[in-house]
């Protein structure tokens, strides 16, 4: 795909600080990549957290692009149609703007993946009712912005699913995915694991998904070890909504393994990027290299 | 609605008409709203599991408050609601439709959300789960919905109108009613944000830090209602009857919401019939 930094609506500067690999998505890839497996690529905003303008950061010069430019910015960087959202990426909720945010990823030909629902005070694991019925009715309002947007997925956060609430918050989704699949939407949930946290076995997550009805969003990065991933991710890819996440974490996972194992489950989905910090400093470069992976391995 | 419910309340007020020895006035009581909240010691509810005392069902509120008082007019939190479903509020409406009465407003108040966050995030969240019961009071056929303002301050005021503009003028859409109560805050502050994002008043002659501004702050705010208003008795402070007096002064003709604190009484119904008993000797 051949670049336009004229008629571009990031600036000629932003094209600059990137790697130096990551040019544009033909010169990037050394050779004009295949547009089929482009296609099952998708670029997360997340990646681009530290250059994406802010009203929480407004005075921050590497903050210069607009998440209404990020369609726009993936698909001329990289030759990637499709982009995945966090709900906290909207600066509003109004008609006029999501009309505005639909048509510029249109004009970059582009496809909203799925958004991740990552309300800071509301999960299905709440004890309390209240919290619950206001995280069912908020995850509401957002498959019904995700309609509006043309979006098939949104990613609810799972909170604890400890034991003692797990059953409410498995009722709790499947009140949103009764209402989701009125709507044509899909309800995922990812397997998460941090080093600092509480962590739910990916075993009792896939437990939760086939008892609610929803669907897995697989994150290859998501599991304390190989051993665990690689038993975890064949069951995960057999039961997606048709995406899922790609970190890329080499001093700990072989990511080009995770897509094997993808392929061998007959995953034909979406694989998202999900660059992050420790993929260095620079999000373009972080970006290119699971790409470049990706596209080797698809 | 059982008859030991009947019974359990005050010997006074066992029924509208014969605690006042009549019957009263039925356009005085047209007038009057009972909140959920007064009667809360009686409600079921997780909270309040295995108190003996709470054996009323909300879907039963309407009856209830109909039958002890002929008030026809119920108002609730929005945390008294079990299911946020459609077919969980045609069940309720239909209560409501039975007992002859209209639901007056639903309070929200979002546990971790309101117009005054200082994180836009939040603030937009806030927006949505409000609209999200704005549609629902539409559902509901309730006029109004109370939001809770937080704190207001000043670092946070003009984003909080902003935010109250946007859920007003969805409100509006759908023919309800967004208002605000004087709570803690100076009350100027209430009514500067009720005047620049266009949203009515809900005047609480509780909530008041003492006579002066009481007087000063429900003269301005009965006149810039959406219909509604909080009454709360607190003798002790307060002369209840000297605010409706106040509402009668300005010229209000809205409802009088009664927000009994029921939370320490042996008889929650007798706690609000002391104060219907004095609304109507004062409207």
């Amino acid at each position: 795909m051949a670049i336009s930094i004229k008629n571009s609506a990031i600036g000629r500067r932003e094209f600059l600080i990137g790697s130096a690999a990551a040019i544009g998505c033909r010169g990037a890839f050394g050779q004009r990549p295949d547009q089929a497996k482009l296609n099952r690529i998708a670029v997360m905003s997340l990646c681009f957290e530290p250059v994406l303008k802010s009203a929480a950061h407004p005075d921050d010069p590497e903050r210069k692009i607009d998440i209404l430019d990020f369609a726009d910015m993936v698909a001329e960087r990289f030759g990637i149609h499709r982009l995945e959202f966090q709900h906290t990426d909207f600066v509003s909720t109004e008609p006029a703007y999501f009309e505005e945010f639909r048509s510029r990823i249109k004009k970059a030909k582009a496809q909203m993946n799925q958004i991740n629902l990552e309300f800071a005070n509301l999960n299905i694991s709440a004890p309390d009712p209240v919290i619950r019925l206001e995280a069912i009715d908020l995850t509401k309002t957002w498959i019904d912005h995700a309609v509006v947007l043309g979006c098939p997925r949104v990613m609810v956060s799972q909170g604890t699913l400890a034991p003692e609430v797990r059953q409410t918050a498995i009722e709790a989704l499947k009140t949103m995915n009764a209402y989701a699949r009125a709507k044509d939407v899909f309800v995922t949930m990812e397997p998460r694991w941090r080093v600092d946290a509480r962590n739910v076995p990916w075993d009792v997550f896939v437990e939760v998904l086939r008892a609610s009805g929803t669907r897995a969003n697989p994150d290859c990065g998501n599991f304390p070890d190989t051993e665990s991933r690689n038993a975890a991710l064949p069951i995960l890819y057999g039961m997606t909504a048709g995406s899922s996440h790609v970190k890329n974490i080499p001093e700990k996972f072989h990511t080009a393994d995770a897509i094997r194992i993808s392929k061998e489950a007959g995953y034909k989905g979406i694989y998202t990027i999900e660059a992050r910090a420790n993929n260095g400093p620079d999000p373009y470069a972080a970006v290119q290299t699971i790409a470049e992976i990706l596209l080797a391995n698809i | 609605m059982k008859r030991r419910e009947f019974l359990i309340g005050s010997a006074t007020a066992a029924l509208s008409g014969s605690a006042r020895g009549q019957g009263p006035d039925q356009a005085k009581l047209d007038r009057i709203s009972v909140m959920s909240l007064s009667l809360g010691p009686l409600l079921k509810g997780t909270a309040r599991q295995g108190n003996p005392q709470a054996t009323l069902d909300i879907m039963d509120l309407a009856e209830a408050v109909a039958e002890h008082y002929g008030i026809h007019r119920v108002e609730f939190q929005h945390t008294d609601f079990a299911s946020t479903e459609s077919a969980y509020f045609q069940e309720f409406r239909s209560r409501i439709k039975k007992a002859k009465s209209q639901m007056n407003q639903i309070n929200l108040e979002f546990a971790n959300l309101n117009i005054s966050s200082p994180d836009p995030v939040i603030r937009l969240e806030t927006i949505d789960l409000t609209k999200r019961w704005i549609d629902y009071a539409a559902a509901l056929d309730c006029p109004r919905v109370m939001v809770n303002q937080g704190d207001l301050a000043p670092a946070v005021r003009q984003t909080a109108i902003d935010t109250l503009k946007t859920i007003h003028a969805y409100a509006r859409t759908k023919n309800v009613f967004v208002t605000m109560e004087n709570r803690g805050g100076p009350w100027l502050v209430v009514v500067e944000t009720i005047k620049a994002s266009g949203i009515g008043a809900n005047p609480d002659c509780g909530n008041f830090p003492d006579n002066d501004s009481r007087a000063a702050g429900l003269a301005v705010m009965y006149r810039l209602t959406a219909g509604s208003s909080h009454v709360k008795n607190i003798p002790e402070k307060f002369d209840t009857a000297a605010a409706i007096k106040i509402s009668k002064d300005v010229g209000y003709q809205g409802v009088f919401s009664i927000e009994a604190n029921s939370r320490n009484s042996p008889d929650p119904y007798a706690t609000v019939q002391a104060i219907v008993d004095i609304l109507l000797a004062s409207l």
